[in-house]
């Protein structure tokens, strides 16, 4: 089963058990009310059978005793020794007690077989012949009535037994008895009569024989009694088991009391229906809104989560004031100050900003107070440590009947935006310039070029000319401009192929030893100092520079030789290689006492091609590529004299850290 | 007074100076020409400073031949100096150069040259651009006294 049904389940069960239960155990209670309203009800019918049974054979008994009486006056009669006229005594008497009784049928002496000797009735059938009394004798004899039923007329009669003592000393061993037959039925009828109300229907049933002691029994039939809710009441009169049954009236308080009970039962059974179904509604509703209120509190603490984890800076202030009503924490790492802070002042953002932002700041914040801003603006502003931050803001301003009550929004910090972009922008500027830089040096270097090259086409004219005329006198100078031009040439592409090549071949930076570079360099022009007896004078322990070697090669190479050349017409000539400063940069510098220059031209002496001197040899370049090398390693270079034929100082720095 | 035409050659490279020279030297009135190899020489010529005080001895150009690119002071430089002198301003400057860098031609221009000529690297042609020059600046041209 998988998860969802499980919930689903889990749920309903949630949902419609415990109505279900509270439904069920209302109904109980209910059926027990009902059921215990109904007892009362048939116990109060019970007791009144109770009540009638006891009635009927209390009457039962009396009359049995009362008509005893009378049969034992008769069987006196026949007791008695000194009456001689028994028979007619005995039939004299009998009349009477018939005549004066009413219930009886018939009194008759019998012998034990149960053949008559006397009889005297009521009327003119004779009772006792047409039934065999014979079989009753014998219960008769040990008890005080037998009930009799006559096949013929489907009547049943009572009898009541008197031995008579004379004639039998023994009580069950008689030879002859009195017995009285009376009409049950009628007997029954006028016993009950009394004792059971009027307005329910009896019958009682004695051995087996029933009778009717309501008026109408078939009423029994039609709806006039309920048979449901009889009551059955077993008892016993002398050896006979007798039952009396009574039907209450379908009608009267008694049934409209338990129709009361029903209605209640059902009215309740509405009622606990009803009650749970509000349960069951209750709960749902409660369930629901439980499950609402966790997905609201789940989203709730997901924003909440959002917020605090953001980046940005999200907050609200209230207007006119400007105090923060929230304010994300990250405005902490982004200002320095805490939310506290925020939270403590009004305005409190306001001493943050730049002091170049105030004015802005104020004109916004005005336009702000009636509702006016732009969606976005950046704004700079001074965190506590110090530092100046670059903020992007958003802002929705709130309004209530449209005056301006809050302001919302998300501030980022945008410094590190700003940076790029600005170092984007230099290094569009420096790409830029460089484009500008390559172009010019694509023009001076045609431009460069196409010199020698005019010089050698046109000597080569002159020659050809001069040849074809047969003049040599100026053959051989000619020809010298020409191979003076084509050493230019080589020359001037030998130096662009080695400015070209700085920060160009796949080098990896190390430590250079310059001691052993200028060791190096000064022994490549050897014979020329030898020559010329230049003075040079290295400083000991130069530091070791980070960089390219090969480019530190030419840089150092480039500079000796400069300073070599411009020192050739001096007497004494001098070169001073040495170092200032320390740490991370270390300033170089090559001095000589050779021609110097004119301190307005300190700066174009780096530029490309270009010359101070138009008598000394070179090309141009050297100085050149002197300061792309040192620029190649971060460093500047400058040129120093104190006006021509006051020597020349070259100063450089280059890095000695790794970083 | 005899009217010699003064040609300033301001040229740095000695070979080119050599081939203007001749150039110019093919001009039937035989122009007198003065050679200097840089801006600052050509300004002192002009000026009549230092070395070139005596007037007698350096007397003015009719025409002046500018290279662009010169040791110390720049060609340009020298342009804008003379075309901002009163005095000079009304001396032809023919540039003379191998550059044809467009912000050359115009930066010329814009300083007040006369002319903007590109040495050819054909050598008749160099010659016969020397000859037209002299020519049509010495004799066809009229220029104020």
């Amino acid at each position: 089963m998988n998860q969802r049904r499980k919930n689903f389940i889990h749920k309903n069960l949630l949902t419609y058990l415990p109505p279900l239960l509270v439904f069920l155990v209302l109904s109980a209670g209910n059926l027990w009310m009902w059921y215990q309203a109904r007892q009362i009800s048939c116990r109060l019918i019970s007791s009144q059978a109770r009540s009638a049974a006891d009635q009927i054979i209390t009457k039962l008994n009396l009359l049995i005793y009362e008509r005893g009486k009378d049969l034992n006056h008769l069987a006196s009669i026949w007791e008695d020794a000194n009456n001689n006229n028994k028979e007619q005594r005995f039939k004299e008497d009998a009349r009477g007690i018939l005549g004066r009784e009413p219930g009886y049928r018939e009194i008759s002496r019998v012998d034990s077989a149960g053949n008559i000797l006397s009889h005297i009735s009521n009327t003119s059938d004779t009772l006792i012949s047409e039934i065999s009394f014979g079989k009753h004798l014998k219960a008769l004899s040990t008890d005080q009535f037998e009930l009799i039923s006559s096949p013929e007329s489907k009547e049943s009669f009572l009898a009541i037994f008197r031995p008579i003592l004379s004639d039998s000393t023994e009580k069950g061993n008689f030879s002859t008895a009195v017995v009285g037959v009376m009409r049950f039925d009628s007997l029954m009828k006028q016993l009950a009569r009394g004792s059971i109300p009027k307005e329910f229907a009896a019958e009682i049933i004695i051995d087996g024989i029933q009778i009717d002691l309501t008026e109408n029994m078939d009423s029994l039939t039609s709806s006039s009694y309920s048979i449901d809710d009889r009551s059955e009441v077993n008892f016993t009169i002398g050896n006979h088991d007798a039952r009396i049954i009574i039907y209450p009236p379908r009608e009267g308080l008694l049934a409209s009391l338990l129709y009361q009970n029903r209605i209640r039962l059902i009215l309740n059974t509405i009622a606990a229906l009803f009650a749970s179904s509000l349960l069951a509604f209750a709960i749902y509703n409660f369930l629901k809104q439980k499950q609402v209120m966790a997905k609201l509190r789940e989203s709730e603490e997901r924003y909440q989560r959002l917020t605090e984890n953001a980046k940005d800076i999200i907050f609200r202030l209230t207007l006119p004031d400007g105090r923060f009503e929230f304010i994300s924490p990250s405005v902490t790492e982004v200002t320095g100050y805490t939310q506290q802070e925020f939270y403590s002042r009004p305005l409190f953002f306001k001493q943050l900003m730049d002091p170049g932002w105030q004015k802005n700041f104020e004109i916004r914040w005005k336009e702000i107070l009636i509702g006016n801003t732009d969606p976005f603006f950046e704004y700079q502003i001074i965190s506590k440590s110090g530092e100046h931050k670059w903020l992007h803001q958003s802002n929705v301003i709130i309004t209530e009947d449209g005056v301006p009550v809050a302001l919302e929004g998300i501030i980022t910090d945008v410094t590190a935006q700003k940076k790029a972009t600005h170092e984007r922008e230099e290094l569009i500027k420096e790409l830029e310039k460089k484009n500008a830089d390559l172009e010019r040096f694509i023009y001076t270097v045609s431009h460069e070029l196409r010199q020698p090259l005019i010089t050698i086409k046109g000597f080569l004219g002159y020659l050809e000319e001069n040849a074809q005329r047969g003049e040599q006198s100026m053959l051989h100078q000619d020809i010298m401009q020409i191979i003076h031009a084509t050493e230019i040439m080589q020359r001037l592409l030998n130096d662009l192929i080695s400015l070209n090549r700085v920060g160009l071949a796949p080098q990896k930076k190390e430590n250079v030893n310059i001691n052993e570079i200028v060791r190096q360099s000064t022994d490549l022009f050897k014979e020329k100092i030898v020559q010329r007896n230049i003075k040079v004078t290295i400083d000991p322990l130069l530091p070791d520079v980070h960089g390219f070697r090969s480019e530190l090669m030419e840089l150092f190479q480039n500079l000796i030789e400069n300073s070599i050349k411009f020192t050739s017409n001096k007497v004494r000539p001098e070169i001073h290689i040495g170092f200032t400063g320390s740490g991370k940069e270390v300033t170089f510098f090559i001095r000589d006492n050779g021609i110097g220059f004119d301190s307005r031209y300190k700066d174009k002496i780096f530029g490309l091609f270009n010359k101070l001197h138009s008598d000394t040899e070179g090309t141009g370049v050297g100085l050149a590529l002197a300061k792309r090398i040192v620029e190649h390693h971060g460093g500047w270079i400058r040129a120093e004299s104190e006006g021509p034929g006051k020597g020349t100082t070259i100063y450089f720095t280059l890095p000695t850290d790794h970083s | 007074m005899t009217e010699e035409s003064v040609i300033l050659l301001v040229e740095d490279n000695e070979s080119h100076a050599i081939l203007a020279i001749r150039g110019l030297s093919q001009y039937h009135k035989k122009p007198k020409i003065v050679h200097v190899s840089d801006g600052e020489s050509a300004l002192d010529y002009l000026f009549g400073r230092g070395e070139y005080s005596r007037p007698r001895s350096n007397p003015r150009p009719r025409l002046v031949l500018l290279d662009l690119r010169l040791p110390k002071i720049d060609g340009l430089d020298v342009l804008k100096e003379m075309k901002s002198s009163e005095d000079l301003r009304v001396i032809p400057v023919v540039i003379l150069t191998s550059s044809m860098a467009e912000p050359d031609i115009v930066r010329s221009y814009y300083f007040n040259a006369n002319s903007y000529l590109v040495k050819p690297l054909d050598f008749e042609e160099f010659r016969k651009e020397m000859l037209c020059v002299a020519n049509y600046w010495l004799n066809w041209n009229i220029n104020p006294l």
